[in-house]
């Protein structure tokens, strides 16, 4: 994990299990989004959880697998396990992996979601924009 | 964990800018080394998986660029409209 001032003032984009789902379809949106981070180096970062949602079969999934390879994937770990529930309970919301994704946001971050609503609700209040996929 | 020895060469501007990066961060020099490799093997590896991508749609990266950053300046500017609106509101 990078902290300090590294961390600080280092945009990525974090992506839901929405945004997985839109690399397997090769929507475009979302290619050009991934091209833009190649080429500008943003980091690229995702949880765990969405991945487990939306891998079901790497040997069929290869773009998506191949994809993955150059995300950065955080694990649902004993400390986020325990801020999701209060953040969703604050939020309204449900879902524990769009919870975590939310969480795994910084300042200056960009979430590629395919469910707006719910990620807006999750970040209130905090400095990270939501792209729609 | 196992760890392999190895040294590298860095000019010494570029050597001095590291260790005071990484004291910033608080992490050791092999460690910020490490997370900056990391980083750049998976910007390497998100190229070669969307070239395999862009290939297969046949469009090509520049026509995905010149979208994404006219995608990126249209997003600024509904931002900076928003915030003058928000301005406006509290004055």
């Amino acid at each position: 994990m990078v902290r300090g001032r590294q961390a600080q003032c280092m945009m990525r984009y974090v992506l839901d299990a929405g945004a997985l789902i839109a690399v397997e379809r090769a929507d475009r949106r979302v290619v050009r989004r991934l091209a833009r981070a190649k080429v500008k180096n943003i980091p690229i970062v995702t949880s765990s959880a969405a991945v487990a949602q939306v891998l079901r079969d790497p040997a069929r999934q290869v773009p998506l697998a191949r994809v993955l390879q150059g995300v950065a994937e955080a694990p649902l770990d004993w400390e986020a396990a325990r801020a999701i529930g209060p953040l969703l309970a604050r939020a309204g919301t449900a879902d524990v992996v769009d919870a975590h994704v939310a969480l795994l946001a910084h300042a200056g971050d960009e979430i590629l979601t395919s469910d707006p609503a719910d990620l807006e609700r999750l970040t209130a209040g905090r400095p990270v924009r939501i792209r729609p996929v | 964990m196992a760890v392999e020895k190895f040294s590298v060469s860095l000019d010494p501007e570029l050597s001095r800018a590291l260790r005071e990066a990484a004291e910033e961060d608080d992490v050791s020099v092999s460690a910020w080394l490490a997370e900056a490799v990391r980083q750049r093997l998976r910007n390497h590896m998100l190229g070669l998986a969307l070239d395999e991508i862009i290939a297969e749609q046949g469009w090509t990266w520049q026509e995905l660029l010149d979208e994404a950053e006219e995608e990126a300046e249209e997003e600024d500017r509904a931002e900076r409209a928003a915030w003058s609106e928000a301005d406006k509101r509290s004055a």
